[in-house]
Protein backbone atom coordinates (compact mmCIF):
# COMPACT_ATOMS: atom_id res chain seq x y z
CA UNK A 1 0.00 0.00 0.00
CA UNK A 2 1.69 3.20 -1.19
CA UNK A 3 1.98 5.64 1.66
CA UNK A 4 3.60 9.03 1.78
CA UNK A 5 3.82 10.16 5.38
CA UNK A 6 6.23 13.07 5.74
CA UNK A 7 6.22 12.70 9.54
CA UNK A 8 7.68 9.19 9.31
CA UNK A 9 11.40 9.41 10.04
CA UNK A 10 12.08 6.36 7.87
CA UNK A 11 11.14 8.40 4.83
CA UNK A 12 13.95 10.83 5.54
CA UNK A 13 16.46 8.04 4.89
CA UNK A 14 15.49 7.87 1.21
CA UNK A 15 12.25 9.44 -0.01
CA UNK A 16 13.05 9.13 -3.72
CA UNK A 17 11.61 5.67 -4.46
CA UNK A 18 8.38 6.78 -2.76
CA UNK A 19 8.36 9.97 -4.83
CA UNK A 20 8.78 7.99 -8.04
CA UNK A 21 5.94 5.67 -7.07
CA UNK A 22 3.74 8.69 -6.35
CA UNK A 23 4.57 10.33 -9.68
CA UNK A 24 3.79 7.15 -11.59
CA UNK A 25 0.87 5.64 -9.67
CA UNK A 26 -0.67 8.48 -7.63
CA UNK A 27 0.22 11.89 -9.06
CA UNK A 28 -2.60 13.30 -6.94
CA UNK A 29 -2.03 11.43 -3.68
CA UNK A 30 -4.46 11.46 -0.78
CA UNK A 31 -3.45 10.25 2.69
CA UNK A 32 -6.49 8.34 3.95
CA UNK A 33 -5.95 9.05 7.65
CA UNK A 34 -4.05 12.33 7.80
CA UNK A 35 -6.26 13.83 5.10
CA UNK A 36 -3.79 15.86 3.04
CA UNK A 37 -3.16 15.64 -0.69
CA UNK A 38 0.20 15.71 -2.46
CA UNK A 39 1.30 16.64 -5.98
CA UNK A 40 4.57 15.04 -7.04
CA UNK A 41 5.01 15.69 -10.79
CA UNK A 42 7.02 18.70 -11.95
CA UNK A 43 4.32 19.96 -14.32
CA UNK A 44 1.59 19.78 -11.66
CA UNK A 45 3.69 21.38 -8.92
CA UNK A 46 4.68 24.20 -11.27
CA UNK A 47 1.07 24.75 -12.37
CA UNK A 48 -0.06 24.95 -8.73
CA UNK A 49 2.70 27.43 -7.87
CA UNK A 50 1.61 29.51 -10.84
CA UNK A 51 -1.94 29.75 -9.47
CA UNK A 52 -1.97 31.32 -5.97
CA UNK A 53 -5.65 32.17 -6.38
CA UNK A 54 -6.48 28.44 -6.35
CA UNK A 55 -3.58 27.24 -4.19
CA UNK A 56 -3.49 29.68 -1.31
CA UNK A 57 -0.63 30.21 1.13
CA UNK A 58 -2.88 31.70 3.81
CA UNK A 59 -2.71 28.68 6.14
CA UNK A 60 1.09 28.72 6.37
CA UNK A 61 3.97 26.81 4.79
CA UNK A 62 3.81 23.53 6.71
CA UNK A 63 1.23 20.78 6.30
CA UNK A 64 -0.33 21.47 9.66
CA UNK A 65 -2.78 24.36 9.27
CA UNK A 66 -1.54 27.17 11.48
CA UNK A 67 -3.97 29.07 13.65
CA UNK A 68 -4.38 32.80 13.01
CA UNK A 69 -1.75 33.85 15.58
CA UNK A 70 0.86 31.47 14.22
CA UNK A 71 0.14 32.49 10.63
CA UNK A 72 0.97 36.12 11.54
CA UNK A 73 4.43 34.95 12.52
CA UNK A 74 5.06 33.53 9.05
CA UNK A 75 4.75 37.06 7.59
CA UNK A 76 4.36 37.28 3.82
CA UNK A 77 5.10 33.58 3.38
CA UNK A 78 1.54 32.99 4.61
CA UNK A 79 -0.06 35.74 2.57
CA UNK A 80 -1.65 35.74 -0.86
CA UNK A 81 -1.56 38.47 -3.49
CA UNK A 82 -2.29 41.39 -3.35
CA UNK A 83 -1.15 41.87 0.30
CA UNK A 84 1.73 39.44 -0.26
CA UNK A 85 3.06 41.46 -3.19
CA UNK A 86 2.87 44.75 -1.23
CA UNK A 87 4.96 43.39 1.66
CA UNK A 88 7.46 41.63 -0.56
CA UNK A 89 7.85 44.85 -2.57
CA UNK A 90 9.45 46.52 0.48
CA UNK A 91 12.49 44.21 0.42
CA UNK A 92 13.06 42.53 -2.94
CA UNK A 93 15.62 45.06 -4.12
CA UNK A 94 17.99 44.01 -1.33
CA UNK A 95 17.97 40.48 -2.72
CA UNK A 96 18.45 40.94 -6.50
CA UNK A 97 21.35 39.18 -8.15
CA UNK A 98 23.16 42.55 -8.46
CA UNK A 99 22.56 43.57 -4.82
CA UNK A 100 23.59 40.16 -3.50
CA UNK A 101 26.83 40.20 -5.53
CA UNK A 102 27.99 43.24 -3.52
CA UNK A 103 28.10 40.91 -0.50
CA UNK A 104 30.81 38.73 -2.04
CA UNK A 105 33.75 40.25 -0.09
CA UNK A 106 31.84 39.95 3.20
CA UNK A 107 30.88 36.34 2.50
CA UNK A 108 34.41 35.45 1.51
CA UNK A 109 35.74 36.97 4.74
CA UNK A 110 33.21 35.05 6.85
CA UNK A 111 33.99 31.85 4.93
CA UNK A 112 37.73 32.23 5.69
CA UNK A 113 36.98 32.78 9.37
CA UNK A 114 34.67 29.79 9.70
CA UNK A 115 36.75 27.38 7.61
CA UNK A 116 39.74 27.89 9.94
CA UNK A 117 37.88 25.65 12.42
CA UNK A 118 37.83 22.81 9.88
CA UNK A 119 41.62 22.51 9.84
CA UNK A 120 41.92 19.58 12.31
CA UNK A 121 43.51 16.12 12.06
CA UNK A 122 40.34 14.42 13.34
CA UNK A 123 36.80 14.64 11.99
CA UNK A 124 34.72 17.75 12.70
CA UNK A 125 30.98 18.19 12.45
CA UNK A 126 30.71 20.29 9.29
CA UNK A 127 27.19 21.40 10.16
CA UNK A 128 27.94 22.61 13.68
CA UNK A 129 31.34 24.11 12.89
CA UNK A 130 30.61 25.72 9.53
CA UNK A 131 27.40 25.32 7.59
CA UNK A 132 25.06 26.36 10.41
CA UNK A 133 26.98 29.39 11.72
CA UNK A 134 27.96 30.80 8.32
CA UNK A 135 24.50 31.50 6.81
CA UNK A 136 23.29 32.87 10.14
CA UNK A 137 26.34 35.16 10.12
CA UNK A 138 25.43 36.38 6.62
CA UNK A 139 21.81 37.05 7.61
CA UNK A 140 23.09 38.69 10.78
CA UNK A 141 25.32 41.00 8.73
CA UNK A 142 22.37 41.81 6.46
CA UNK A 143 20.16 42.68 9.43
CA UNK A 144 22.82 44.37 11.56
CA UNK A 145 22.56 41.70 14.32
CA UNK A 146 25.70 41.65 16.56
CA UNK A 147 27.93 38.59 16.14
CA UNK A 148 27.55 37.50 19.77
CA UNK A 149 23.77 37.14 19.35
CA UNK A 150 23.89 34.89 16.30
CA UNK A 151 24.52 31.48 17.97
CA UNK A 152 21.32 31.85 20.01
CA UNK A 153 19.36 32.76 16.87
CA UNK A 154 20.69 29.69 15.16
CA UNK A 155 19.70 27.41 18.07
CA UNK A 156 16.19 28.85 18.16
CA UNK A 157 15.84 28.52 14.37
CA UNK A 158 16.84 24.83 14.51
CA UNK A 159 14.28 24.16 17.26
CA UNK A 160 11.51 25.96 15.39
CA UNK A 161 11.74 23.55 12.42
CA UNK A 162 12.46 20.31 14.32
CA UNK A 163 9.78 17.61 14.60
CA UNK A 164 9.99 14.33 16.50
CA UNK A 165 9.20 11.05 14.73
CA UNK A 166 5.54 10.96 13.61
CA UNK A 167 4.94 14.36 15.17
CA UNK A 168 2.47 16.20 12.97
CA UNK A 169 1.57 19.14 15.22
CA UNK A 170 3.86 22.10 15.94
CA UNK A 171 5.58 20.99 19.18
CA UNK A 172 5.73 23.18 22.32
CA UNK A 173 9.52 23.45 22.07
CA UNK A 174 9.18 24.89 18.57
CA UNK A 175 6.58 27.40 19.78
CA UNK A 176 8.84 28.42 22.68
CA UNK A 177 11.87 28.86 20.42
CA UNK A 178 9.71 30.86 18.02
CA UNK A 179 8.65 33.19 20.84
CA UNK A 180 12.28 33.70 21.85
CA UNK A 181 13.22 34.63 18.30
CA UNK A 182 10.30 37.01 17.93
CA UNK A 183 11.22 38.64 21.25
CA UNK A 184 14.80 39.04 20.12
CA UNK A 185 13.83 40.68 16.84
CA UNK A 186 11.38 42.97 18.61
CA UNK A 187 14.23 44.29 20.79
CA UNK A 188 16.54 44.53 17.77
CA UNK A 189 13.99 46.64 15.86
CA UNK A 190 13.42 48.98 18.82
CA UNK A 191 17.18 49.53 19.09
CA UNK A 192 17.55 50.32 15.37
CA UNK A 193 14.52 52.60 15.44
CA UNK A 194 15.90 54.53 18.44
CA UNK A 195 19.30 54.73 16.77
CA UNK A 196 17.79 56.19 13.59
CA UNK A 197 15.58 58.62 15.54
CA UNK A 198 18.62 59.89 17.45
CA UNK A 199 20.23 60.72 14.09
CA UNK A 200 22.61 57.76 14.32
CA UNK A 201 24.44 56.79 11.15
CA UNK A 202 24.00 53.49 9.40
CA UNK A 203 26.93 51.10 9.26
CA UNK A 204 29.88 51.58 6.95
CA UNK A 205 28.50 48.92 4.63
CA UNK A 206 25.24 50.81 4.10
CA UNK A 207 21.68 50.45 5.33
CA UNK A 208 20.87 47.16 6.99
CA UNK A 209 17.76 45.23 6.05
CA UNK A 210 16.21 46.50 9.29
CA UNK A 211 16.96 50.12 8.42
CA UNK A 212 15.43 49.68 4.94
CA UNK A 213 12.31 48.11 6.44
CA UNK A 214 12.00 50.93 9.00
CA UNK A 215 11.91 53.42 6.13
CA UNK A 216 9.53 51.39 3.92
CA UNK A 217 5.91 52.27 3.32
CA UNK A 218 2.95 50.20 2.24
CA UNK A 219 -0.07 52.18 0.98
CA UNK A 220 1.53 55.34 2.32
CA UNK A 221 2.06 54.07 5.87
CA UNK A 222 5.21 52.72 7.56
CA UNK A 223 5.27 49.08 8.61
CA UNK A 224 4.30 48.46 12.23
CA UNK A 225 6.04 46.06 14.62
CA UNK A 226 3.27 43.57 13.84
CA UNK A 227 4.73 43.26 10.35
CA UNK A 228 8.39 44.08 11.03
CA UNK A 229 8.95 41.40 13.66
CA UNK A 230 7.51 38.52 11.60
CA UNK A 231 9.47 39.66 8.55
CA UNK A 232 12.72 39.38 10.52
CA UNK A 233 11.63 36.00 11.87
CA UNK A 234 10.85 34.73 8.38
CA UNK A 235 14.09 35.98 6.86
CA UNK A 236 16.06 34.69 9.87
CA UNK A 237 14.65 31.17 9.55
CA UNK A 238 14.62 31.10 5.76
CA UNK A 239 18.14 32.52 5.48
CA UNK A 240 19.67 29.96 7.83
CA UNK A 241 18.27 26.44 7.72
CA UNK A 242 18.00 25.91 3.98
CA UNK A 243 21.47 27.23 3.12
CA UNK A 244 22.97 25.14 5.94
CA UNK A 245 21.46 22.05 4.37
CA UNK A 246 22.58 23.03 0.85
CA UNK A 247 26.24 23.25 1.93
CA UNK A 248 26.17 19.91 3.76
CA UNK A 249 24.34 18.22 0.91
CA UNK A 250 26.91 19.49 -1.62
CA UNK A 251 29.88 18.11 0.31
CA UNK A 252 28.09 14.80 0.90
CA UNK A 253 27.14 14.19 -2.74
CA UNK A 254 30.52 15.30 -4.06
CA UNK A 255 32.10 12.76 -1.73
CA UNK A 256 29.66 10.03 -2.82
CA UNK A 257 30.46 10.84 -6.46
CA UNK A 258 34.28 11.11 -6.60
CA UNK A 259 34.29 11.45 -10.41
CA UNK A 260 32.11 14.53 -10.09
CA UNK A 261 34.34 15.94 -7.37
CA UNK A 262 37.39 15.45 -9.62
CA UNK A 263 35.50 17.07 -12.52
CA UNK A 264 34.71 20.09 -10.35
CA UNK A 265 38.30 20.44 -9.13
CA UNK A 266 39.56 20.26 -12.70
CA UNK A 267 37.12 22.91 -13.96
CA UNK A 268 36.23 25.67 -11.44
CA UNK A 269 33.73 27.16 -13.91
CA UNK A 270 31.45 24.31 -12.77
CA UNK A 271 30.98 25.62 -9.23
CA UNK A 272 27.75 27.52 -10.00
CA UNK A 273 26.20 24.54 -11.78
CA UNK A 274 27.38 22.25 -8.96
CA UNK A 275 25.43 24.40 -6.48
CA UNK A 276 22.41 24.36 -8.78
CA UNK A 277 22.61 20.57 -9.19
CA UNK A 278 22.88 20.04 -5.42
CA UNK A 279 19.76 22.16 -4.95
CA UNK A 280 17.96 20.09 -7.58
CA UNK A 281 19.24 16.67 -6.54
CA UNK A 282 18.68 17.07 -2.82
CA UNK A 283 16.47 20.10 -2.32
CA UNK A 284 16.76 21.68 1.13
CA UNK A 285 13.06 22.47 0.96
CA UNK A 286 11.33 19.23 0.02
CA UNK A 287 7.82 20.59 0.03
CA UNK A 288 5.59 23.61 0.49
CA UNK A 289 1.95 23.43 1.50
CA UNK A 290 -1.10 25.16 0.05
CA UNK A 291 -4.87 25.19 0.68
CA UNK A 292 -7.27 24.88 -2.23
CA UNK A 293 -9.77 27.73 -2.48
CA UNK A 294 -12.05 25.79 -4.82
CA UNK A 295 -12.52 22.22 -5.99
CA UNK A 296 -9.71 21.08 -8.31
CA UNK A 297 -9.92 18.17 -10.74
CA UNK A 298 -6.53 16.72 -11.70
CA UNK A 299 -5.58 13.30 -13.15
CA UNK A 300 -9.12 12.09 -12.49
CA UNK A 301 -8.97 12.97 -8.78
CA UNK A 302 -11.22 15.57 -7.19
CA UNK A 303 -9.46 17.67 -4.56
CA UNK A 304 -12.14 19.41 -2.50
CA UNK A 305 -12.08 23.09 -1.64
CA UNK A 306 -10.28 23.81 1.62
CA UNK A 307 -7.95 20.80 1.25
CA UNK A 308 -4.34 20.85 2.42
CA UNK A 309 -2.06 20.08 -0.54
CA UNK A 310 1.65 19.34 -0.31
CA UNK A 311 3.63 20.43 -3.37
CA UNK A 312 6.59 18.05 -3.44
CA UNK A 313 9.49 20.14 -4.75
CA UNK A 314 11.92 17.33 -3.90
CA UNK A 315 9.95 14.96 -6.13
CA UNK A 316 9.43 17.46 -8.95
CA UNK A 317 13.19 17.99 -9.12
CA UNK A 318 13.69 14.24 -9.77
CA UNK A 319 10.93 13.98 -12.37
CA UNK A 320 12.28 12.12 -15.40
CA UNK A 321 9.62 13.85 -17.50
CA UNK A 322 11.71 17.02 -17.14
CA UNK A 323 15.24 15.98 -16.11
CA UNK A 324 16.98 13.25 -18.16
CA UNK A 325 18.60 10.63 -15.89
CA UNK A 326 17.29 12.53 -12.85
CA UNK A 327 18.92 10.35 -10.19
CA UNK A 328 22.40 11.04 -11.51
CA UNK A 329 24.33 13.77 -9.68
CA UNK A 330 25.89 15.77 -12.53
CA UNK A 331 27.81 18.91 -11.56
CA UNK A 332 27.68 20.20 -15.14
CA UNK A 333 23.94 19.69 -15.68
CA UNK A 334 22.18 22.51 -17.52
CA UNK A 335 19.12 23.31 -15.46
CA UNK A 336 16.47 25.85 -16.25
CA UNK A 337 13.42 24.36 -14.54
CA UNK A 338 14.60 23.80 -11.00
CA UNK A 339 11.90 24.06 -8.34
CA UNK A 340 14.46 24.07 -5.54
CA UNK A 341 13.66 27.71 -4.88
CA UNK A 342 9.97 27.41 -5.66
CA UNK A 343 8.34 29.42 -8.41
CA UNK A 344 6.01 32.37 -8.97
CA UNK A 345 4.69 34.70 -6.29
CA UNK A 346 6.60 33.10 -3.37
CA UNK A 347 9.79 32.31 -5.32
CA UNK A 348 12.63 32.26 -2.81
CA UNK A 349 13.71 35.83 -2.14
CA UNK A 350 17.10 34.57 -1.01
CA UNK A 351 17.82 32.38 -4.04
CA UNK A 352 20.76 34.47 -5.29
CA UNK A 353 22.13 34.78 -1.76
CA UNK A 354 21.97 31.01 -1.33
CA UNK A 355 23.68 30.51 -4.70
CA UNK A 356 26.43 32.98 -3.84
CA UNK A 357 27.08 31.49 -0.42
CA UNK A 358 27.05 28.02 -1.97
CA UNK A 359 29.56 28.95 -4.66
CA UNK A 360 31.95 30.82 -2.36
CA UNK A 361 31.87 28.17 0.37
CA UNK A 362 32.42 25.31 -2.04
CA UNK A 363 35.23 27.17 -3.82
CA UNK A 364 37.03 27.92 -0.56
CA UNK A 365 36.54 24.48 0.99
CA UNK A 366 37.34 22.42 -2.12
CA UNK A 367 40.40 24.57 -2.86
CA UNK A 368 41.67 24.23 0.69
CA UNK A 369 40.62 20.63 1.39
CA UNK A 370 40.21 18.79 -1.94
CA UNK A 371 40.68 15.34 -0.35
CA UNK A 372 38.14 15.53 2.50
CA UNK A 373 36.37 12.33 3.58
CA UNK A 374 33.12 11.70 5.42
CA UNK A 375 32.56 9.35 8.40
CA UNK A 376 29.33 8.00 6.95
CA UNK A 377 28.30 5.84 9.89
CA UNK A 378 28.18 8.88 12.19
CA UNK A 379 26.01 11.11 10.02
CA UNK A 380 22.63 12.23 11.36
CA UNK A 381 19.87 13.40 9.04
CA UNK A 382 17.53 16.18 10.06
CA UNK A 383 14.02 15.01 10.87
CA UNK A 384 11.57 17.44 9.39
CA UNK A 385 8.70 17.02 6.96
CA UNK A 386 9.86 20.07 5.00
CA UNK A 387 13.65 20.16 5.18
CA UNK A 388 16.16 17.66 3.82
CA UNK A 389 19.79 17.52 4.89
CA UNK A 390 22.12 16.72 7.77
CA UNK A 391 22.10 17.84 11.37
CA UNK A 392 25.46 16.14 11.99
CA UNK A 393 28.02 15.56 9.21
CA UNK A 394 31.45 14.44 10.48
CA UNK A 395 34.14 15.24 7.91
CA UNK A 396 37.88 14.71 8.02
CA UNK A 397 39.41 17.68 6.22
CA UNK A 398 43.03 17.25 5.18
CA UNK A 399 44.80 20.35 4.01
CA UNK A 400 47.14 19.98 1.06
CA UNK A 401 49.48 22.54 2.64
CA UNK B 1 4.85 38.35 -31.42
CA UNK B 2 5.25 40.67 -28.42
CA UNK B 3 6.74 39.96 -25.01
CA UNK B 4 4.71 41.23 -22.07
CA UNK B 5 6.38 41.92 -18.74
CA UNK B 6 4.49 42.11 -15.46
CA UNK B 7 6.73 44.77 -13.91
CA UNK B 8 5.18 44.23 -10.48
CA UNK B 9 6.19 40.60 -10.67
CA UNK B 10 9.68 41.13 -12.14
CA UNK B 11 12.48 41.17 -9.57
CA UNK B 12 15.44 41.57 -11.91
CA UNK B 13 16.57 37.95 -11.68
CA UNK B 14 18.08 38.54 -15.13
CA UNK B 15 17.56 34.96 -16.24
CA UNK B 16 15.83 36.25 -19.37
CA UNK B 17 18.84 38.52 -19.99
CA UNK B 18 21.16 35.52 -19.82
CA UNK B 19 18.97 33.64 -22.30
CA UNK B 20 18.44 36.51 -24.75
CA UNK B 21 20.47 39.69 -24.20
CA UNK B 22 19.29 40.95 -27.61
CA UNK B 23 15.78 41.07 -26.26
CA UNK B 24 16.08 41.83 -22.53
CA UNK B 25 18.06 44.34 -20.48
CA UNK B 26 17.87 45.39 -16.83
CA UNK B 27 18.82 48.97 -15.96
CA UNK B 28 20.57 50.29 -12.83
CA UNK B 29 17.18 50.77 -11.13
CA UNK B 30 16.42 47.03 -11.57
CA UNK B 31 13.82 47.77 -14.25
CA UNK B 32 13.45 45.29 -17.12
CA UNK B 33 13.29 46.58 -20.69
CA UNK B 34 12.16 44.55 -23.70
CA UNK B 35 14.40 45.83 -26.46
CA UNK B 36 12.21 44.91 -29.45
CA UNK B 37 8.50 45.80 -29.55
CA UNK B 38 7.83 43.34 -32.39
CA UNK B 39 9.87 40.18 -31.86
CA UNK B 40 10.89 38.26 -34.99
CA UNK B 41 9.91 34.58 -35.39
CA UNK B 42 13.59 33.64 -35.40
CA UNK B 43 13.69 34.43 -31.65
CA UNK B 44 10.61 32.36 -30.73
CA UNK B 45 12.53 29.49 -29.13
CA UNK B 46 14.52 31.91 -26.95
CA UNK B 47 11.38 33.83 -26.02
CA UNK B 48 9.63 30.62 -24.98
CA UNK B 49 12.66 29.56 -22.95
CA UNK B 50 12.75 32.95 -21.22
CA UNK B 51 9.02 32.77 -20.42
CA UNK B 52 9.39 29.23 -19.00
CA UNK B 53 12.55 30.06 -17.06
CA UNK B 54 11.39 33.26 -15.37
CA UNK B 55 11.08 32.14 -11.75
CA UNK B 56 8.55 34.84 -10.98
CA UNK B 57 6.27 33.99 -13.89
CA UNK B 58 6.59 37.63 -14.98
CA UNK B 59 6.77 37.11 -18.76
CA UNK B 60 4.15 36.18 -21.30
CA UNK B 61 3.82 36.09 -25.07
CA UNK B 62 1.19 38.07 -26.98
CA UNK B 63 0.70 36.92 -30.56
Amino acid sequence: MLEWNPYDWKLSLDPYPTYRALRDAAPVYHHPKLGFYALSRHADVMAALRDPATFSSADGPGLEKLDRAAVEVASFLAMDPPRHDQIRATVWQLFTRAAVNTLEPTIRRLTHEHSARLERPDAVDFIGEFSAPLPMDVVGELMGVPAEDRPALRRWADTVVHREDYESEVPPAAMEAGMQMLGYFYQHIQKRRAHAAAGGSESASGASLTDVLLRAEVEGAPLGDGELVPMHFLLGIAGGETTTKLLGNALFWLWKNPDERRRLLADPKLFPSCVEETARFESSSQMVARTTTREVELHGVRIPSGARVALLLGSANRDERVFPDPDRFDVGRKISQTLAFGYGAHYCLGAWLARLEGRICLEEILRRFPEYSIEERDIVRVHSPNVRGFSVLPIRFRSTA
Amino acid sequence: MRVKVNLERCEANRICVDISPELFAVDAADKLHVLQAEVPEALRAKVEEAVQSCPRNALSIEE
